[in-house]
């Protein structure tokens, strides 16, 4: 297992009902299997995970990057900026 | 490169960024103000709370504005956007950019706030004078 944080903006804080969350993961576990996890712990994150982006150490990364140990997450739901 | 970003919670001073995208080698100077609009269809707005993840936010409009300043040939190019509580008709955004045409100043505008509302990590809390809030999250 692998330690990672997580941090969650806007309406996905309101859903998980903190800013951040400290969790333990696979090794080898991707952006989108995070997703699934995430979603299989708050179900009501889902259309908002659905749409998300996510950032790793600050940087947007694709789904399928593989997260490694003391990653920081971001969970970024749709903008609306501006 | 001349280009000032900025998150802000203070009011936007956007006289002044006009002032400094003024050149000489431009002939035009155009800037967009976004505004908080108290009626959106039939619901009335009491204030909006804006937030960000400040350090992509950033990164992002720099990376915006980099990319229209080669497209557009912008001389001097300055985005401000505000953050916490906002009432109708304050200024949430300023995208402020000098060009040697205004045709290209209008279209670098457009773009760059079309590329904001897109990708840029901010989001708003729409609250009614009900007291009801909701985080904005478009569908699509």
């Amino acid at each position: 297992m692998i330690k990672i944080s997580v941090v969650f903006f806007a309406g996905a804080r309101d859903i998980v009902g903190q800013n951040r969350l400290e969790m333990q993961i696979p090794a080898l576990t991707s952006i989108a299997d995070l997703r699934a996890i995430l979603i299989e712990k708050f179900p009501k994150l889902e259309s908002l995970a659905t749409r998300a982006a996510f950032a790793v150490n600050e940087i947007l990364v694709l789904t399928d990057t593989l997260l490694v140990e003391n990653d920081d997450v971001a969970f970024l739901p749709a903008v609306s900026g501006g | 490169m001349n280009m000032r970003i900025k998150l802000t919670n203070e009011p936007i001073a956007h006289e002044e960024m006009v002032e400094n995208c003024r050149t000489k080698s431009a002939g035009a100077i155009v800037l967009f103000l976004g505004t908080v609009r108290e009626i959106t269809g039939t619901e009335q707005t009491l204030f909006l709370e804006y937030e960000a993840f400040a350090p992509l936010a950033e990164k992002t409009l720099i990376e915006i504005a980099a990319e229209a300043t080669s497209k557009w040939g912008i001389q001097k190019i300055e985005i401000i956007h505000r953050l916490g509580i906002l009432h109708p008709g304050e200024t949430s955004i300023a995208v402020c950019v000098s060009c040697p045409h205004r045709a290209d100043a209008f279209a670098a505008c457009q773009q760059i706030m079309n590329k904001i509302k897109e990708v840029v990590p901010i989001w708003k809390k729409e609250t009614s004078p009900k007291g009801v809030s909701n985080w904005i999250h478009p569908k699509n």
